[in-house]
């Protein structure tokens, strides 16, 4: 490091004394409201001397005294500027009619680009269409705006989960493989960590041509995040404050039966009070009880009787020893959740000059989650300066702090303490608000009351707990009261920078990056749910853990920018040095606690566990990229090379050379004349390959840890269960792609098609092996994936005026094929890997599994199921399916996945919608097979086709009907007990009712706003330079889903939902003022 | 100027040049990628104490000497909530995990302890191991197993003979001495690990007596294993005594019954015990409620298990409150089970040893190893007594029934010995999940794992030993 440094002073002192006595003019190139205008063109009049303005619209030229300057930009009309006895040239212009304003494309280490000379579909959105409705999450803002892209949200109920996005499709083993985001140059690992209100534009790079800058992280594209920076013509005094507040909603639910109460017996029960039952009890004698104890909703038929409810056998609340009316309470999983509230403000300053450049800006989002007692508080602060110290020297730093902190039980797998209850074990009839009401409530011994305890008649005097205490449940709020799940997130990361122009064609960067991220968690289950529960209690605890990442980067980049003729050259080479290092500990009780009530790890019943992990890593890049573009970038010609070493492959075979060619070929320049209404036209082929390597501490393997826990001094260790090949070593995964971007009748009227193509093979990774090898994974180079598509955007404005703006933007992707083509290397045996599953019981029985399988698209459904004989189901003697292995129901990526956003300007009124979309993927609901089997589904009382609830006996004209055949193929046509069926089915694994679409249309985002017009209102004007009111809508409408009881946008796992949180709804009102 | 422009831009991208080729410092990353945290040299010690306090473990897939699946099978246990193993539901069990858990541990010994006795004690629990897979699989993969390829299946008769020979030489690699440390089961005591091992390759050979083809073999190693001296005191019982310390190094009985609860003694057990008076039943089970077995969920059937779960509260949770504390030992190998197949040989007529006094001493034995004195009468009642003389195969059935309460709650065990001599007599359960399987199971399928990681292994064995399912019979039970 030391010697790189000393390298660079040494290179810019000799800049200095060389050009110390030469006349250098600077400037900067804006728009008409201030914004910088990157690569526009200066030229000196009469010669061939020219440059390119940098992507912030700087440019120092050297010019002879009395030279004229000539400024253009492709969108713009030219100025001329007399230098005279300028130092600094000023330059603003204004846009040429009907054009629109130069894309301009980020990459790696910051780089920019005009779209024209890109090869590659890299996608742009400013903050305008990216936050229309003040989004928390930048992956949710970009649904159905990039195409391509799949985003996977998380229910708003999990507060702080970002969820994630896939871009065309997967193309590593496992679970996947994730983007990257990239905030100024530096890659954040999640898209959590940036405030929106800060972002600038975001480009979308996909996959390996787009993104081979990036490295190894780049490997399945990236996404690139340009923050905000002081515009120096910008009006008022430079402060900028955005209020918002949001109200969200519980929208989608399953769909559950409401006409049947909980319990596992059909009749209510007379109580008959008898010695020994407490004396209260007696005031119920002879009235009629449900089955408090099982907890699925088999019970009785809800027909408005007296009935003897859960809470009545508590004492001391007003309802104690009463009955009640057996009524219908539909909304009652509804109720629990709160009307969630965010509030998200933001206040940011900026100033620039001709020399400097200064923004400042504070966030802060506040949210009182839908899960009760769960909570988020966000605050972020980032600073962006940059300077020109002379007209050659320029330091910039770019600073982000981010600190979050997150509580709730946002639990939403099976069996979890909300969803969990109310989707796959619960009383259909309950009264959610007395539930709230009784909250906390406790018999005089301590345990909490449930709504599912034991029954009156097994009443014990000697053990009244096991009458009491919650059979399996507890109140649900209760469980909310006695736990907290605190997260702490707090990162920082930015970058300090050192610009030096030697001459005006070349300067050398250094950049030293950091993103340094420390979190803190801390769990409590409190000892009283332990009390309180007699069956599979949950232990008290208490566990907290701490980690701390730092990622370095030092970057050397020299640019070299020249104009000879018709030819522009752009270079750039450098250098990467990178540098991670993690450690973590952590400590939790087992088996409870000694004190009841003491939280902390000392106090830990058993052993306590504890955790402490450490990595180091480091990676060493050099590479180049060159574009000659000619005629002013009518064709580009882009190359890159890169090498990158690795410490986490073998010291000997440690570096992998990764390249990408592309061209860009704009015809229309050659067609204006003969073509008029043709007003853009690009063709681009582009082919790219992207470095991957293996984490740290992999290789060799063979690394022996030891337990922490000893028996009787006798300390533990066992072998890896990985084989390391000792010749593994890196790759490179592939993409080619090509395309064509149309504009047309004075750019009313666009589209762009992009045909992909990708492959992955060979890759390091660890593949499952079997274990009787002794080692159940091995880590090699093996499988292929490949995967190919079309991405299509268009783009309309059907409407253009200065009163009334309508324009269009849709976006469609087509994933043709995704398919895995070897997973283990061996071409005779057709492999599968184990991914996933939503459920796997104690007794080895299971939902269906994800799986990847050779020949078949990424990611399979594979599982359980009935077994069937031409097509007809088999039933056996009882009228139940026959159960059969194996059954494939699809894979889980969508075909199709797109959107639409429609955006009206009417005076001073504002309009954005975005509807987006997906088609096809597959995902298992484990809710709904255990929502059946339970009795909460609607289907578990529907109406059958003889008119008679399913519920009824069959005998009496219920049951459901089936149809099939039996073992020898003779149809069967007939009716069973619902509850035997949705029981059998459940026994059997048959999962076939409980397997989605992944399909849905739906209208994500809508904002109406208004800008009100300050300088008009009295002495307003005096005071704000802008002001703008809106009111917006996220998901208001779920348009169309083939999986009605679940927000298909938002299943939790891979392979589907296993106690999935609510589908939300919310509005919001913003307020955005600037002085 | 422009000439110093030029040379200063070629230097520096000559500098980066440099950089590239010629320095070695990008190239060289020194002990960055060396794991603190680990070492790569394993302590044979430390890993013999990793398998063995695994011994003891409950589980469908991990279990050894409490393997819940087996004992549900052979109705030990019966499932007092969710039903399903019990209703012969087609569960996905993988021995994958003990491959590349305990059984390469062990293997890592053999290939590189420098200590003649430790690797013969790796031998001995890697034959017991082994015997567990089989016994339960009937086909595995055994002499290519464990290194580092994937290997194909063996017949169960080539694996029983070769556990035998492992046992054997074993006992002798003991005279050539080494050092024993991390022996959490026998403290480090060579002469338990022979007489374990002897009693081993007793009980080994006589689970084949069904096939007359090896009887020659099967009676002169259980001869072999009698004159080298097997475990004849509970003093010598190879168990796991739990330290308690963490859920892991608990008994998996106090475990279960402080969590889930799903299992309970059966019914069928219960009757055993309670038609002889056996006082063991105090040891065994909470109380004297058996459970019904393979009863199913179904609303409006009689024999719906929840509903009865509600009536019985007090339904009889396995092991009594004594024997069931985090610190309980679970048996591997007992005294009791060694004298009662003494008794089955004298039975079968492979020994020329006193039957009576084999099958008393294993009763007494029984008794004292839950802490209890045989009742008086318990033994001279009809329902025990031995009355056909030995040598005649008469006696078997009660016999049988002694060791099948011996081995409770080994469930393997249990299971073996109903599927070698068939009793105690089982009725399956009423409300199988599928109507192609309807018996009790007589192996486990093949899990997963093995289908998908190493199917021609699977599909070799399954056109040796008969269709991949829980009713085909291995070899030593056809």
């Amino acid at each position: 490091m030391r010697r790189f440094l000393s390298l660079f002073t040494m290179l810019m002192l000799c800049g200095v004394l060389a050009f110390a006595q030469s006349r250098v003019v600077s400037g900067t190139v804006t728009d008409a409201n201030g914004k910088p205008i990157p690569f526009a063109s200066v030229i000196v009049r009469g010669t061939n001397t020219g440059v390119t303005s940098d992507a912030y619209g700087n440019f120092s030229i050297r010019v002879s005294p009395g030279a004229v300057l000539q400024i253009s930009q492709g969108s713009y009309n030219p100025v001329e500027v007399t230098v005279g006895t300028l130092t600094f040239v000023s330059t603003s212009l204004t846009l040429k009619d009907n054009t629109i304003p130069e894309v301009i494309v980020t990459s790696a280490f910051n780089i920019k680009r005009t779209a024209r000379s890109t090869a590659s579909n890299a996608q742009v959105i400013g903050s305008e269409q990216l936050n229309t409705i003040r989004a928390t999450n930048l992956n949710n803002a970009l649904a159905g705006k990039i195409s391509g892209i799949q985003v996977r949200s998380q229910s708003s109920a999990k507060l702080g989960s970002a969820g994630n996005i896939r871009l065309r499709g997967e193309s590593a083993f496992g679970s996947g493989s994730s983007v990257i985001y990239v905030v100024d140059g530096t890659i954040l690992p999640n898209s959590n960590d940036v405030n929106m209100d800060d972002i600038e534009d975001v480009t979308v790079l996909q996959g390996p041509n787009a993104a081979v800058l990036f490295g190894p992280e780049g490997a399945n594209g990236a996404v690139v995040i340009t923050t905000k920076r002081a515009n120096k013509n910008q009006k008022g005094i430079g402060i900028d404050i955005n209020l918002g507040v949001r109200f969200d909603n519980v929208y989608i639910m399953p769909n559950y039966q409401n006409d049947y109460a909980g319990g596992d017996g059909a009749d209510l029960v007379k109580y008959n009070w008898k010695a020994g039952d407490p004396e209260a009890w007696k005031a119920l004698n002879g009235k009629y009880y449900h089955d408090y104890q099982e907890d699925v909703s088999w019970g009785p038929k809800i027909a408005g009787q007296e009935y003897i409810p859960w809470y009545s056998w508590y004492g001391g609340h007003e309802r104690s020893y009463t009955t009640a009316k057996l009524e219908r309470h539909p909304n009652n999983a509804k109720e629990f959740f709160n009307t969630a509230q965010t509030s998200n403000n933001n206040i940011a300053f900026s100033k620039a000059t001709d020399a400097f450049q200064f923004r400042a800006s504070y966030g802060n989002v506040d949210v009182k989650g839908l899960i009760p007692t769960s909570y988020l508080k966000r605050h972020t602060l980032n600073l962006k300066a940059n300077y020109n110290l002379t007209t050659r020297l320029n330091v910039g730093v770019n600073f982000n702090y981010f600190v979050q902190d997150v509580n709730g039980d946002f639990d939403d797998a099976y069996s979890n303490q909300s969803s969990g209850s109310f989707n796959q074990w619960f009383h259909r009839h309950v009264d959610m608000g007395i539930v709230k009401e009784l909250r906390g409530l406790r018999t005089p011994e301590g345990w909490m009351a449930s709504w599912n305890h034991g029954n009156p008649a097994s009443f014990d005097a000697a053990n009244p707990r096991a009458f009491y205490a919650g059979y399996y449940w507890l109140n649900h709020f209760s469980h909310m009261d006695q736990t907290s799940n605190l997260a702490r997130n707090d990162r920082l990361y930015g970058d300090a920078n050192l610009t030096y122009k030697f001459t005006s064609d070349f300067s050398v960067t250094g950049t030293y990056r950091k993103q340094q991220n420390t979190t803190f968690s801390e769990s409590i289950t409190s000892s009283s749910i332990q009390e309180s529960q007699t069956v599979s209690p949950q232990t008290a605890f208490y566990g907290s853990a701490n980690t701390f990442s730092n990622r370095e980067n030092f970057q050397l980049i020299g640019n070299y920018n020249k104009k000879v003729k018709d030819f522009n050259f752009t270079v750039l080479g450098g250098l990467d040095i990178f540098h991670q290092v993690t450690k973590s500990n952590s400590g939790a009780t087992a088996g409870g606690l000694n004190v009841p009530g003491l939280y902390t790890i000392a106090n830990s019943k058993n052993n306590p566990t504890i955790g402490n992990a450490r990595t180091n890593e480091r990676r060493r890049a050099i590479f180049g990229d060159a574009t000659i573009g000619f005629r002013n970038n009518m064709i580009s010609l882009t190359g890159t090379i890169r090498k990158d070493w690795f410490s986490t492959l073998p010291a000997n075979d440690n570096e992998i050379l990764s390249k990408s060619v592309g061209l860009a070929f704009v015809f229309s320049d050659l067609t204006k004349n003969a073509l008029p209404f043709l007003s853009y036209g690009k063709l681009r082929g582009s082919f790219g390959e992207v470095p991957q390597s293996i984490g740290p501490y992999l290789y060799p393997g063979f690394a022996y840890g030891v337990g922490a826990d000893q028996w009787n001094g006798n300390f533990l260790m066992s072998t890896p269960d990985q084989f390391v090949n000792p010749a593994i070593h890196g790759a490179v995964s592939k993409q080619y792609e090509g395309g064509i971007d149309l504009r047309f009748f004075k750019n009313r009227l666009g589209f762009s098609v992009t045909y992909y193509e990708a492959v992955s093979k060979d890759f390091p990774t660890a593949a499952p092996f079997a274990s009787t090898s002794g080692f159940s994974s091995q880590l090699t180079n093996l499988g292929e994936i490949r995967k190919k598509g079309v991405d299509v955007q268009f783009n309309a404005r059907p409407f253009w005026s200065s009163k009334f703006k309508w324009e269009i933007n849709a976006t469609w992707a087509y994933l043709l094929k995704n398919t895995v083509i070897d997973i283990d290397g061996v071409d005779s045996v057709h492999a599968a890997q184990f991914i996933d599953r939503v459920w796997t019981g104690a007794s080895g029985r299971v939902s269906p599994g994800l799986y990847h399988e050779e020949g078949k698209e990424w990611g399979a459904i594979v599982g359980k199921g009935i077994k069937r004989i031409n097509g007809q189901p088999v039933l056996d003697v009882d009228g139940f399916y026959e159960q059969v292995d194996s059954v494939y129901y699809g894979n889980i990526l969508p075909k199709y996945t797109g959107g639409i956003q429609n955006s009206f300007e009417f005076h001073n009124f504002t309009l954005n919608a975005n509807i987006d979309y997906q088609v096809g993927g597959t995902y298992v609901s484990l809710s709904e097979s255990f929502g059946s089997s339970s009795g909460l589904t609607a289907r578990t009382a529907a109406i059958n086709d003889r008119g008679f609830s399913v519920r009824d006996a069959v005998a009496d004209g219920g049951g459901i009907h089936v149809i099939g055949v039996d073992n020898s193929g003779k149809p069967v046509d007939r009716y069973v007990e619902a509850r035997e069926y949705y029981n059998t089915m459940y026994a059997r694994d048959q999962y076939e009712e409980f397997i989605y679409d992944l399909s849905f249309v739906k209208l994500r985002e809508l904002s109406i706003g208004y800008n009100i017009p300050v300088t008009k209102i009295g002495n307003f004007g005096k005071y704000f330079t802008r002001a703008n009111f809106s009111v917006v809508a996220i998901n208001p409408v779920l348009i169309w889903s083939k999986s009605p009881d679940f927000d298909a946008s938002e299943i939790s796992d891979l392979a589907g939902e296993k106690g999935g949180l609510p589908g939300t709804r919310g509005i919001g009102f913003n307020l955005k003022l600037g002085f | 100027m422009k000439l110093i422009i030029n040379k200063l831009s070629l230097g520096f991208l000559a500098s980066l040049l440099i950089i590239a080729s010629g320095c070695q410092k990008l190239k060289t990353f020194g002990d960055t990628n060396l794991n603190p945290a680990a070492t790569t040299t394993p302590i044979t010690s430390a890993l013999l104490t990793n398998v063995l306090s695994q011994l003891g473990n409950a589980g469908v897939t991990a279990g050894f000497a409490a393997n819940d699946k087996a004992g549900i099978f052979t109705q030990y246990f019966s499932e007092a909530t969710y039903p399903s193993i019990s209703q012969y539901a087609i569960p996905e069990v993988d021995f994958d995990p003990t491959y590349s858990g305990p059984l390469y541990d062990l293997q890592n010994i053999i290939n590189i302890s420098g200590s003649p006795s430790e690797v013969a004690i790796a031998r001995i629990v890697k034959a017991y191991i082994y015997w567990r897979i089989t016994d339960r699989f009937g086909d595995i993969p055994y002499f290519g197993a464990l290194q580092g390829t994937v290997p194909a299946f063996d017949k169960q008769e080539a694996i029983y003979k070769d556990l035998v020979k492992e046992l054997k030489e074993a006992v002798d690699q003991f005279g050539q001495g080494g050092a024993i440390k991390g022996d959490i089961l026998y403290g480090n005591d060579p002469a338990k690990w022979k007489k374990l091992a002897n009693s081993l390759r007793m009980l080994i050979a006589l689970q084949t007596s069904k096939q007359a083809s090896v009887s020659a073999w099967a009676i002169a190693e259980f001869n072999a294993g009698l004159t080298a001296g097997p475990i004849t005191d509970n003093a010598d019982n190879w168990k796991v005594v739990f330290p308690g310390t963490t859920t892991a190094f608990s008994n998996p009985f106090w475990f279960a019954n402080n969590q889930n609860r799903d299992y309970g003694v059966s019914v069928m057990f219960m009757n055993l015990l309670s038609t002889t008076g056996d006082t063991r039943v105090s040891a065994l089970a909470s109380s004297t409620i058996g459970v019904p077995y393979g009863w199913n969920e179904t609303a409006g059937n009689p024999n719906n298990i929840n509903v009865w779960r509600s009536a019985n509260p007090n339904w009889a949770r396995t092991m009594g409150a004594a024997h069931r504390t985090t610190t309980s030992p679970i048996f591997l190998i007992s005294s009791a089970q060694t004298w009662l197949a003494r008794a089955e040989a004298a039975d079968r007529g492979w020994t020329g040893e006193n039957m009576i006094n084999a099958y008393n001493t294993g009763i007494d034995q029984s008794f004292a190893q839950w802490g209890l004195t045989t009742p008086g009468g318990y033994k001279t009642q009809t329902a025990v007594a031995l009355t056909a003389p030995a040598g005649t195969n008469a006696n078997i059935a009660k016999i049988a029934i002694q060791e099948f309460i011996a081995s409770f709650p080994d469930g393997t065990m249990g299971w073996n010995i109903w599927r070698r001599t068939g009793f105690p007599v089982l009725t399956p359960s009423p409300y199988p999940v599928s109507l192609d399987h309807t018996q009790v199971p007589r192996r486990y399928i093949y899990g997963p794992r093995q289908k998908s990681l190493n199917p021609g292994g699977v599909a070799q064995a399954n056109a040796s030993q008969g269709p991949d399912v829980q009713e085909t019979r291995v070899w030593w039970d056809k």
